[in-house]
């Protein structure tokens, strides 16, 4: 691929006798997001970590912009921005200080002024950074992450302690410089974050990719829509013929959840059917297959037994580092 | 720019960062002020009325020039407070987030933690000069080649054994008493030094001993590696050079020894983070 800025080829990382990568292989392209979801101890952070630099593979071929990221750091530092998924600040420098120490260490750095409207913290400026809200430190990191004008830029978890108007403007911020043509690489637990942002993902679990490609990709032919709604119970029993359908009591009701690959006729055949019926469909409600889905299609055989795997709620599913 | 050109290009900005963060911890940076100092220039208070030694030199001399050996020995302690602390708090790694180079922050710091040391010896010279009468140095020169290999080695030292203590607060705890013995076995805080106790043998091959004595011998020109307290000739700047070989190679030495435990054990990332990654891998 010939605008392939990061190049990732059987990567392994190995801690000892345990395996945290295990034969990854992937691309980034020029301007494009690419996102990296998993569990815990999926490899998302260690995979990182050998992009930016800190980490040496065990084995494999790992590029950015052409060059080793560990072996050539210092000549690619000044072209990444890295918003880490867990980094200590000095907690007794002000916002101020902290930008204008970081500002030294790049050649042509964004502006003080700039770089706190761009994140949002302007009214910060004179604020130790122990006293900021964890969404602020956030804002504070992406930042940090942004001073050198990146060309390319490592979000680990990048919204996590954000309240709801924080992750809006930093993923709106992200999605704006992508259009100028930054090339974004992430990783979150908020599967909505890439779905909104994502050109392509990454689905790692226990070391390896199990589905990449666009989100189109991804989604189609792995995920379901589903349709439900209640009806009276005596009509629960009379729905058409050839439907996946798992009913639940509720009461006087039934609600009635068919999954479907073709929500559209699966929709006007319920319709019909309620029509002729004289009924109605209560709170009905039509959901399109999910990378959520996905995600717990794909490991669904093989999630790790303790609590920190995937949750079956609407809620971000708590997938950390 | 080559790397060696952008080396400093980046080191002053990590000096100028870890000295405003320094000087913000007042408690910590009081102590790291004070201390040498005091512990440099109360010495010489007890011994000032003392009488002159076989050398001729009389002990508040002679402890005006070890004096300002204290705040160098001292760096081992501003030194694991930061590698420790900031390795523990993933500071390290949020540097090297940016285009600064590992070995500029480590060297931003180890400079930021000489600074102090050289202003602390300064100001013993300065009393020992002004309210003690002690003469001023014969050989500058080797008076600074002496603090400025005993600063390098005492941090590189201190980097490399940072990497097998805890965080940072529990470090400096537990390097005080190291750097509590170096003084004193040094004879930076006594005159005691050159006799032929088991004790003093050995403690002739420590770093600390090793830049008291080219210290003395640059500060009075005289060899205070072969001859200890006894008669001593006086020495030009070529034969005092000479007469430094011995603990010039133990500073080399021991920053070697450094250099490999820096080398094998130093992180730049909380060691119970190296152990999550581990466990997380396994699951």
């Amino acid at each position: 691929m010939s605008n392939a800025i990061i190049e990732v080829h059987d990567l392994t990382v190995r801690y000892g006798n345990t395996v945290a990568v295990d034969g990854t292989s992937f691309e980034v392209r020029q301007g494009e997001v690419f996102a990296l979801l998993g569990t815990n101890g999926a490899g998302k952070t260690t995979t990182l970590d050998v992009l930016e630099g800190y980490l040496q593979p065990s084995s494999g071929a790992v590029s950015v912009f052409g060059l080793d990221p560990s072996r050539d750091r210092d000549r690619l530092a000044s072209r990444m921005g890295i918003m880490l998924q867990e980094a200590g600040f000095f907690e007794t420098l002000t916002v101020r200080q902290t930008i204008t120490a970081w500002r030294r260490f790049y050649d042509t750095p964004r502006s003080l002024a700039d770089t706190v409207a761009l994140v949002g913290i302007e009214h910060r400026l004179g604020t130790r950074v122990n006293a900021l809200s964890g969404g602020e430190r956030r804002r504070l990191d992406l930042g940090l992450a942004l001073l050198g004008h990146p060309e390319i830029l490592f979000l680990d978890e990048p919204t996590t302690g954000m309240d709801p108007a924080g992750r809006r403007d930093c993923l709106e911020l992200v999605a704006g410089m992508v259009t100028e043509g930054l090339t974004v690489v992430l990783t979150t637990h908020y599967l909505e974050e890439a779905e909104q942002l994502a050109h392509r993902v990454a689905i790692m679990h226990r070391g390896r990719i199990r589905r990449m490609g666009t989100l189109g990709e991804v989604l189609t032919g792995a995920s379901e829509s589903t349709v439900s709604f209640d009806v009276p119970v005596l009509l629960a029993q009379r729905l058409p013929s050839g439907l996946d359908a798992h009913t639940e009591p509720r009461g006087s009701t039934t609600e009635i959840t068919v999954r479907t690959a073709d929500p559209e006729t699966t929709l006007r055949a319920l319709l019909g059917w309620a029509e002729s019926h004289r009924t109605s469909l209560e709170r009905l409600q039509v959901r399109r297959g999910s990378l959520e889905d996905v995600f717990l299609g794909l490991s669904d055989d093989d999630l790790p037994a303790s609590g920190d795997g995937p949750a079956r709620t609407s809620d971000p599913i708590p997938m950390g580092a | 720019m080559s790397a060696i050109v952008s080396w400093p290009r980046y080191v002053w900005p990590q000096v100028a960062l870890s000295q405003r963060v320094y000087w913000q911890d007042v408690a910590f940076a009081l102590v790291g002020a004070v201390m040498p100092v005091a512990m440099g220039i109360f010495p010489m208070v007890q011994v000032r009325d003392l009488p002159a030694m076989a050398s001729g030199l009389r002990p508040v001399d002679l402890l005006a020039a070890s004096g300002m050996c204290v705040s160098v020995i001292w760096i081992a302690y501003a030194v694991i407070n930061s590698a420790a602390r900031r390795r523990e708090t993933r500071t390290y790694k949020r540097l090297r987030a940016t285009p600064i180079p590992a070995s500029a922050i480590l060297g931003g710091e180890a400079v930021s933690a000489a600074l102090p040391a050289l202003v602390q010896s300064a100001v013993v010279v300065a009393v020992a000069v002004g309210v003690f009468h002690v003469p001023l140095p014969v050989h500058w020169g080797i008076v600074a080649l002496g603090i400025v290999a005993g600063a390098v080695t005492i941090a590189l030292l201190t980097f490399g054994v940072s990497g097998l203590l805890p965080a940072g607060e529990l470090s400096t705890w537990i390097i005080t008493p190291f750097v509590i013995v170096m003084w004193y076995l040094s004879g930076s805080m006594t005159v005691a030094t050159g006799s032929a106790s088991t004790v003093d043998r050995i403690a002739d091959y420590l770093p600390s001993t090793a830049v008291v004595q080219i210290v003395r011998t640059g500060y009075f020109g005289q060899d205070y590696v072969a001859h200890g307290l006894s008669s001593h000739p006086h020495l030009g700047l070529g034969e005092a050079l000479g007469a430094i070989h011995q603990p010039l190679g133990v500073l080399i030495a021991w920053a070697a020894v450094g250099y490999v435990l820096f080398r094998t054990f130093f992180t730049w990332e909380p060691r119970a983070a190296r152990r999550r990654s581990r466990r997380a891998a396994t699951r």
